[in-house]
């Protein structure tokens, strides 16, 4: 067992660090603010490499694998959770059901433009009344002759407004329900499909999440990724790797925010000293690192279980959980130790309290993660 | 021997030359003259391959860093048994690149050598080459064989035509960062960094820095009020005469 980072690791990890503490931090806070996506931003990170991390070189990726990547949200996240989620939209649940299952030809027609950075990719698979009972889709993909027609509504799609490339997941067989699903690529464009409702949120403000609305959208039969009926497998394979994602995600806000107390416990006096003097901070702040710890290790572990084939549904569930509830749980102290400046945007624990909270509900609720957990040890 | 350069028909060959300064607990690096080199490469087909003069360790973790940011190879130059001063450096980085084959050395300017900014230029002047030191900006020149470089003074730039083979001492732009990217990381930890050993037997080091001075801070303009035309044609002249630039 090596709980070191070989030193090629440690240089894209501290590249990745330096490029996001000095392209990505200045305008976070007004980002957030104004609900804008800094896409030029992403694609000058796509430009030297960084987008396609996990993938092969063939794809448009770089050819490292899921540690790098994980570790390359995590850094990014640190300072902008919403750059954070949307690469990892692209990269795992995108890229993954494009990756998985697709044929060699889809993969190369599909996936380079994503994983160079040119542009984003999305995922459509929620719908309003089909959150963490996926198998409740009712869009449906009905075949006409060469064609597929989509109709139906899927919601709060990450990248939504700002892809080109859309993993869409619906009903060829509506009466046999989640076996129906079948999973497809949609082209931003497309006839009949539309941007619905751009959602303003309590938190990764700065990222775009929005409805998307097909009404007769003609897709052509070879946009079909893998077999008809196989749609939810597809998603759910996808969600794990994209668990891994939201985690390191997770894992990069609490680090984040923990380095801003830490800093402020040692500068701000009170009853004449720093207040890191007062064992109840500083003995809060021990308890923190470890939770951060403990976080690190288990999403690295996922990472490197994917990487190197083996099974990693359970261990991403696991991930997830405990690298948001470490985010949750570090920004909200974090916010206290920093007192009424906690509150303020200007010291940006707040945003990142806010942006913590949807890394425990989104690619499968925290209760959802226990589920699964648990599923595996009473089976 | 002299340096030959290729004058560049297709590929402009470009050596940086490095010398790692050891502080308290940390090592100076500095990597103005392969981001120099760089940005050169950006804007003409260029190969680009850094020496660093420094300890084992460092020295290699400099190279991989340049490697990473777009050069293309590199060597590190271990000294032993001398006095390390600017000379013997420069010495050592000459008799090294005497062998070589480029048309552009280059070199950083201030975090280095107590910010005198002289291993470059000595190493630049025992090759017989033309340098120039604080150079903001390369571009190629108007007939090949040429460079344009910026070089910045006190108070204004100076655009040289230098012909190649030459050596550069540039400023860094901390302003415009290189990063590091996934080809160049790739590439860092695959190539072969060989370390050579120089034996100085015992040389003993030939300079001795009195004070050394930075640029200063660019004065702010003088601004003229009632002031009768004339007047303030006389006054212009007499600034302008005052700085040499007439
Ligand atoms: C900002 C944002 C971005 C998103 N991005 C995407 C995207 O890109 N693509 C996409 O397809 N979806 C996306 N989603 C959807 C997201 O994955 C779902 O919101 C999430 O899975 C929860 O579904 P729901 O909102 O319908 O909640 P519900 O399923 O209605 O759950 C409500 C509550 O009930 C709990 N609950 C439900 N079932 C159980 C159970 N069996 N046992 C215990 N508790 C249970 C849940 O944990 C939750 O607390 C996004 C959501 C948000 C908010």
């Amino acid at each position: 067992m090596n709980f070191q980072l070989d030193e090629k690791r440690l240089a894209l990890q501290a590249a990745v660090r330096e490029f996001a503490q000095n392209e990505l931090a200045p305008g976070v806070i007004e980002r957030d603010e104004a609900s804008e996506y800094p896409l030029e931003l992403y694609k000058k990170l796509g430009s030297m490499g960084y987008v396609g991390l996990p993938y092969e070189e063939k794809y448009g990726g770089s050819g490292g694998d899921y540690l790098d990547y994980a570790l390359a949200v995590e850094e990014i996240s640190k300072v902008d959770a919403s750059m954070g989620i949307s690469y990892s939209v692209a990269m795992s649940l995108y890229g993954g059901s494009i990756i998985n299952a697709a044929t060699e030809e889809q993969k190369l027609e599909f996936l380079p433009d994503v994983f160079s950075g040119k542009s984003l990719g999305a995922f459509g698979l929620t719908e309003p009344n089909a959150g963490s009972d996926a198998g409740g889709c009712v869009t449906t993909a009905e075949k006409k002759g060469d064609k597929y027609v989509l109709n139906g509504l899927k919601c709060f799609n990450t990248n939504g407004p700002l892809a080109d490339h859309f993993a869409v997941y619906a009903l060829t067989q509506p009466e046999l329900g989640a076996k129906g699903l079948s999973l497809f690529h949609v082209k931003k464009g497309t006839p009949g499909f539309s941007i619905g409702k751009i959602e303003n949120k309590m938190g990764i403000r700065a990222a775009q999440v929005s409805e998307l609305i097909f009404e007769n959208c003609e897709i052509p039969e070879s946009a079909l990724i893998g077999e008809e009926g196989k749609g939810f497998k597809y998603a759910m394979k996808a969600l794990d790797g994209g668990r891994i994602g939201v985690a390191a995600q997770g894992l990069g806000i609490a680090e984040g925010a923990f380095e801003i107390a830490r800093k402020y416990l040692m500068t701000r006096e009170q009853f004449g000293k720093p207040i890191y003097r007062n064992q109840h901070l500083a003995f809060k702040m021990a308890e923190l690192e470890c939770e951060i710890e403990m976080a690190k290790y288990m999403v690295y572990k996922a990472a490197l279980d994917k990487s190197e084939g083996r099974p990693y549904t359970i261990p991403a569930a696991k991930a997830k959980l405990v690298c948001t509830n470490a985010a949750m749980h570090v920004t909200t102290e974090a916010v206290q130790m920093l007192g009424g400046n906690g509150f303020m945007r200007e010291y940006h624990v707040e945003r990142m309290m806010r942006d913590a909270k949807i890394t425990q509900i989104y690619e499968g609720t925290n209760e959802i993660q226990k589920l699964v957990i648990s599923g595996a040890l009473f089976k | 021997m002299e340096p030959h350069s290729s004058i560049y028909q297709s590929t402009m060959e470009i050596i940086v030359i490095a010398k790692q300064v050891k502080m308290a607990d940390s090592v100076k690096c500095d990597f103005a003259g392969v981001e120099a080199a760089i940005r050169l490469k950006r804007k003409t087909d260029a190969r680009i391959k850094v020496v660093v003069m420094g300890e084992e360790k460092d020295a290699i973790a400099q190279v991989r860093d340049s490697i990473s940011m777009g050069a293309d190879s590199g060597t590190v130059l271990l000294l032993e048994n001398a006095e390390i001063d600017s000379w013997i450096c420069a010495k050592a980085f000459s008799d090294y690149l005497k062998n070589e084959n480029f048309d552009l050395l280059l070199s950083g300017s201030f975090p280095i050598d107590a910010d005198t900014i002289q291993t470059g230029l000595l190493a630049g002047n025992m090759l017989g080459l033309a340098s120039a030191s604080h150079i903001e900006d390369i571009d190629t020149g108007e007939a090949s064989g040429l460079l344009k470089a910026k070089k910045r003074m006190e108070d204004r730039v100076q655009i040289l035509d230098v012909k190649m083979p030459c050596m550069f001492a540039a400023l860094p732009h901390p302003e415009a960062p290189i990063y590091k990217t996934v080809p160049g990381i790739n590439r860092a930890y695959s190539v072969d960094i060989p370390v050579i050993k120089l034996d100085l037997n015992d040389q003993k080091g030939k300079i001795k820095v009195m004070d050394s001075f930075k640029i200063g801070e660019r004065k702010r303009g003088k601004c003229l009020t009632a002031i009768s035309t004339e007047g303030a044609a006389k006054e212009i002249i007499n600034t302008i005469a005052a700085n040499h630039i007439l």
